[in-house]
């Protein structure tokens, strides 16, 4: 007990010591100007961090006295539920990371900004040059290692994109951003015109194959080399000569199942969801028939999703074609875990099968996955200032280059199709690894990409989907109750 | 406690010509009888350390063996073997903050953890001994707070915090969480053990409320006083959700952020959750210390004598 | 100001303490009742000789009557209550009877009333996901079998514990260490314990309960995995919620049991009573307003377990919200913005525990011995 209090003792003087250390930072808090402060919230890890800050050294070098305060919340949620917290006690931040359904809680606030405004505008905004550019730094050092300081003089460019950088965006991307994309848009305040998000990174689905099995089994184009399915029916062929030769395999493994529902209703045209009334538009019979075909492929055992393996079906996909599976579509962000040890097998990237349709074209359609960007204008008086400002970083952003030095270190795919034309990126691209490899894939499919709209329970819509193709195709429940099931789940009537 | 148990057996039973054959008869029921607390004990113990041994094997696993279907038990040779370097790469990638980011979670976990105390002494105190106009009805009020889901308060809380000015500050992880009645509670169930005869006696000998509580009252509860100190200690140390939200500025963020910060590895820009479960395990570390070093107080609190009336 | 004095006083007792302790080491067993007089006595002579100074300080708890002193003492947790705790309560009962509300919404038109409560308990919010009444009935099922499982289990554990010497401290340690596993740790380690893998074809793992439960590929459990029964997977929670609420339990209670005094059970041993009667009429008894405490506390708790769920099953409780909680379904509607919904859901909830701790208060008055 004497030691006890000792120790007591001795924490108390810390106390004090520690009181006088707080007052001394909490000064240092206080009285702090936030109004040419940026702030960014994010999802990223140490690895983009570390991009980021060239992107926000060139912005302050560019508008001296201007900050960028960027802080990595937590994951995509996390970012939504910190700023539905701010919104609330208007504490806003200018910038975010953002996924459609989020942004449709967000713009009933109206605080969302309409960046068509500043994407038409053609005013010219001032900014700092310099003599020569050195990652933000405005000095270089000569041979001696002393300093030279740039020599700066004001400049002038345009705020808003020309056409032609507006045509630069892949036009999937950009899309998903119009706030027509969006329910009630109109009774918040915006016009079929707005844009209430830009594109930043983005991934896709993609098939993973064994080029070595496909050999095997004979599956190959005229020059003898493997060759990857196109099309939905040519992939369940091929499955069905896999499966004849190795009877344990699997041939197919698809990561998510709401994806591939989502997709088929795209590729189709049979319906998934609408921003406006009614909403749910997925349970109808050609999606019903199509949940009974996959039933059937999954009790010939060509298919297995995560829900129904109990794991990621990456595992099974590496583990080769006697146990594993031999197309595993997953998303192209995940391609390193796609890739087998070395030496097991040949390894292929091939884009999303498409739906053959009555025309005989091929429909592709692949959903687009990954944050955008969202502002908003935030509850101080300089409000319009700090937005055209967040804009000016929001281009520095999407500016080619930065897009590729960040696709390099994320693996995602750039939104803007002059960031392959980056000599670095091109260089990534030509590349051996299978990351590589996926972002060739993911680079041939640029027309093809669409979002879903955005509306409050369409996050649920996509749950349910998801467990419709389970329930389904495992048999647990026919086709056309699980579709009932799922319409009534989502509040539908 | 076998051995007065002996002497109990030895002192009551009658010295007859059995006195021995009695003596060995029961020795052999305490023996089957902690050959079952033991086995009892252990299992309880293999169920209790599993999960934390599974914590520790995590963090030296390559990614590759974490997403294995099937789990090893430790990091097998197959997926690259045990990763030390796991360690090492948590502790350089976020070098210039972790020291900041421990400081930050040691004073505000010390602080909290003392002014709580002192809050909560008081008002178990005064629940439980003295009689003051609308005792019951406060007493009712707290209890009944602890009906509402916290996940409630949030967002109001942090409106206030932040019109405070408390965002980016060490206030506002500590004063929102001072009051505990989880904690107010309990202690004021251990001082109801301590009977009210000792009260007035005291009150007799002219000692006031004050000196009664601090001399008499937090002496005998020290092990439950202590067991508080530990809860709320970990319990500031583990947070995570408001000083995420609250603190949105790294160099004000506490450990646990600092674990789901998004550590990730050469070449990778996706989350790993290798190095992750090494940062939790990095975070553990004082924790159990900190148990290691209460343990002795909970086990011998200031006196094994129990007072009740 | 007062923080000062308690510290002051702090010191003051260590010095009255260290006395206490050599005092200690050459005290009996059988002299502790003197023990603690003397700790009284020495309080008092301390008071005594400290008396002027004392005086001045405590001038002021005598001046309004006597009683109301205690307002004083419970004064700072009030005030902080007012502020973080009594507010957002206030706020929340609002809320509830917004019909509709969402606190983004700036188009948001205000209309009071109990609609909110209405659709809540018929499940006909229409925007889909948690379902009341199942995650109602998922929580009762957890709380009602989890609590009083572990506390009981607590109970012997801290008996056994107190009643070795070996390797006591060892065991102690690692019951704790649930305290210190983090949670990411735990999920892995139930997907281990209980998820089965494989395809159609071939079954990687069953999982290592149904490998010590001798199950096979052919003859398996599901516990968790798709398809499932929902008594499989209330099982699986219950099994967290124990393993999770065990160190708590055991340390109040361990701490509880110092606290009794050895004579007790000296005297019961000397009529001859046997372990389980001691621990049942002596022990149970005079650790019982602890005991009481967990279980109020811990069905509190329990009907607010969501982690747990989270962790097993994912945000979506199961494949549907099938293992929802009480609290799952709040998170659910404060998600999408529909705090009228996530308030008027609270309020129910408040009302159901409420209506149980009354009766477990009811109860305890009656079996509790303070």
């Amino acid at each position: 007990m004497k030691n006890f209090l000792k120790t007591i003792r001795t924490l108390s003087l810390v106390l004090v010591l520690g009181v006088v250390l707080f007052a001394m930072t909490a000064c240092d808090g206080f009285g702090v100007d936030n109004s040419k402060k940026i702030i960014f919230y994010h999802t990223m890890g140490d690895s983009l961090q570390q991009v980021l800050e060239t992107a926000k050294a060139k912005f302050e070098a560019k508008f001296p006295g201007w900050v960028i305060e960027h802080t990595q919340v937590g994951g995509y949620d996390d970012v939504k539920s910190a700023v539905v917290a701010d919104l609330q006690g208007q504490t806003q931040p200018s910038l975010a990371y953002c996924y459609a359904d989020h942004v449709a809680q967000y713009l009933t606030t109206k605080k969302v900004v309409d960046m068509s405004k500043y994407i038409n505008s053609t005013e010219q905004i001032t900014y700092t040059s310099y003599e020569y550019e050195m990652d933000g730094e405005d000095y270089k050092l000569d041979e001696e290692g002393n300093k030279i300081v740039a020599s700066t003089v004001e400049a002038q460019e345009v705020v808003g994109y020309t056409a032609a950088e507006i045509e630069d965006f892949v036009k999937g991307y950009y899309n998903e951003g119009f706030a027509t994309n969006y329910a009630d848009y109109e009774k918040y305040g915006y016009s079929a015109t707005s844009i209430l998000t830009l594109p930043f990174v983005k991934s896709t689905e993609l098939v993973y194959y064994n080029k070595t099995a496909l050999v095997d089994c004979g599956i190959v184009d005229a020059a003898g080399k493997a060759k990857a399915p196109v099309t939905w029916d040519e992939l369940w062929e091929d499955a069905a000569i896999i499966k004849a030769k190795y009877p344990d395999s699997t041939p197919v493994g698809y990561d998510s199942e709401a994806n591939w529902f989502i997709t088929m209703c795209e590729q189709n045209g049979w319906g998934y969801t609408s921003a406006t009334e009614p909403h749910y538009l997925f349970k109808g019979e050609k999606q019903a028939q199509w949940l009974d075909t996959l039933a059937g492929y999954y009790d010939k055992g060509y298919l297995t999703t995560q829900s129904a393996y109990g794991s990621y079906t990456s595992n099974l996909f590496t583990k080769g074609v006697e146990t594993g599976v031999t197309f595993s579509i997953g998303s192209s962000g995940g391609a390193n875990h796609q890739k087998p040890a070395d030496g097991t097998f040949e390894w292929g990237v091939a884009r999303l099968p498409g739906s053959l349709q009555s025309d005989g074209t091929i429909a592709y359609k692949a959903i687009s996955q990954g944050p955008s960007l969202c502002m908003f204008f935030e509850d101080v008086e300089n409000a319009e200032e700090k937005a055209l400002m967040t804009w000016e970083f929001v281009k520095i952003l999407l500016e080619p280059d930065f897009l590729a030095a960040f696709s390099i270190a994320s693996g995602y795919n750039p939104p803007r199709q002059s960031t392959f034309d980056i000599e670095a990126y091109q260089d990534h691209l030509n590349g051996t690894s299978i990351t590589a490899a996926a972002a060739r894939a993911a680079a041939t499919m640029v027309d093809d990409f669409f979002t879903s709209p955005a509306f409050v329970g369409s996050s649920t819509a996509r749950t349910q989907v998801g467990n419709v193709l389970v329930y389904a195709m495992t048999g647990q429940k026919t086709a056309e109750k699980a579709l009932a099931d799922a319409y009534v789940n989502c509040g539908g009537k | 406690m076998e051995k007065s148990n002996d002497l109990q057996v030895m002192n009551n039973s009658e010295f007859n010509l059995d006195a021995n054959k009695e003596k060995k008869k029961e020795k052999v029921i305490v023996t089957i009888r902690n050959v079952f607390v033991y086995i009892f004990l252990t299992l309880v113990a293999i169920f209790s350390f599993f999960p934390f041994y599974w914590m520790i094997m995590t963090s030296l696993k390559s990614e590759a063996d974490f997403r294995q279907a099937v789990p090893g038990f430790f990091p097998r040779a197959e997926f690259g073997g045990f990763q030390w370097s796991n360690y090492a790469n948590v502790l350089a990638g976020r070098n210039s903050v972790f020291g900041q980011i421990l400081f930050n979670t040691v004073f505000v976990g010390i602080f909290s953890t003392v002014m709580s105390l002192i809050i909560t002494i008081l008002t178990a105190y005064a629940l439980a001994r003295m009689n003051f106009s609308g005792k019951n009805i406060l007493f009712a009020l707290m209890l009944g707070t602890m009906m509402i889901p916290g996940e409630m308060f949030t967002v109001t809380n942090y409106i206030t915090a932040s019109r405070l000015g408390w965002a980016n500050t060490y206030v506002a992880l500590i004063v929102p969480f001072l009051v505990s009645i989880y904690y107010i509670y309990l202690l004021r169930n251990a001082f109801m053990q301590i009977p009210e005869t000792l009260y007035k006696a005291a009150k007799v000998d002219g000692i006031t409320d004050m000196g009664y509580l601090v001399k008499v009252m937090v002496p005998l509860t020290a092990p439950t006083l202590i067991s508080i100190t530990l809860l709320k200690f970990i319990g500031t140390w583990n947070s995570y959700i408001w000083p995420r939200l609250i603190n949105k500025q790294r160099a004000w963020r506490l450990l646990s952020n600092w674990v789901s910060g998004g550590f990730t590895q050469a070449g990778s820009s996706e989350p790993s959750n290798t190095l992750k479960m090494a940062a939790a395990c990095i975070t553990s570390i004082p924790l159990f210390l900190l148990f290691i070093f209460f343990r002795k107080y909970i086990m011998h609190g200031v006196s094994k004598s129990g007072i009740k009336g | 100001m007062e923080d000062k004095q308690v510290r002051d006083e702090s010191l003051a007792v260590e010095e009255n303490l260290d006395n206490q302790e050599m005092d200690n080491q050459e005290l009996d067993d059988q002299k502790l009742d003197d023990q603690l007089d003397s700790l009284i006595e020495e309080a008092v002579l301390e008071t005594e000789s400290q008396k002027p100074r004392q005086k001045m300080r405590l001038e002021s708890f005598k001046r309004g009557a006597y009683h109301e002193q205690g307002w004083l003492f419970v004064l700072p947790a009030v005030l902080l209550m007012c502020v973080f705790t009594f507010y957002p309560i206030i706020n929340t009962f609002v809320s509830a009877f917004k019909v509709g509300y969402k606190p983004l919404d700036s188009a948001y038109e205000l209309k009071w009333g109990f609609e909110n409560f209405v659709r809540v308990l018929r499940g006909d919010t229409g925007t889909g996901g948690a379902n009341f009444a199942r995650c109602f009935w998922n929580t009762l099922a957890f709380t009602f079998i989890s609590v009083p499982v572990s506390t009981l289990l607590a109970l012997l554990i801290s008996v056994a514990l107190n009643s070795i010497k070996v390797l006591q401290k060892a065991y102690q340690t690692i019951f704790f260490l649930p305290y210190l596993t983090n949670a990411l740790a735990m999920g892995a380690v139930f997907a281990t314990l209980f998820n089965v893998v494989g395809t159609g074809n071939t079954v990687e793992t069953v999982g290592l309960i149904n490998v010590l439960l001798g199950r096979t590929a052919d003859n398996y459990i599901n516990w968790i995995n798709l398809g499932s029964d929902i008594w499989a997977n209330r099982f699986v929670v219950i099994i967290y919620e124990i393993w999770s609420g065990l160190p708590f339990k055991i340390l109040i209670l361990f701490s509880a049991l110092q606290n009794v005094n050895k004579q007790y059970y000296d005297a019961a041993k000397v009529d001859g009573a046997s372990k389980s009667t001691i621990l049942w009429k002596i022990t149970v008894p005079l650790i019982s307003p602890m005991l009481s405490y967990l279980l109020i506390t811990g069905i509190m708790g329990g009907m607010k377990v969501y982690t747990a769920v989270v962790g097993l099953f994912g945000e979506s409780m199961g494949q549907e919200y099938e293992v929802g909680t009480m609290v799952g379904y709040l998170y659910n509607y404060i998600e999408k913005g529909e705090t009228g919904y996530a308030a008027a859901g609270s309020l129910i909830l408040f009302g159901i525990i409420m209506i149980i701790t009354l009766i477990n208060l009811y109860v305890s008055k009656k079996r509790v011995h303070y």
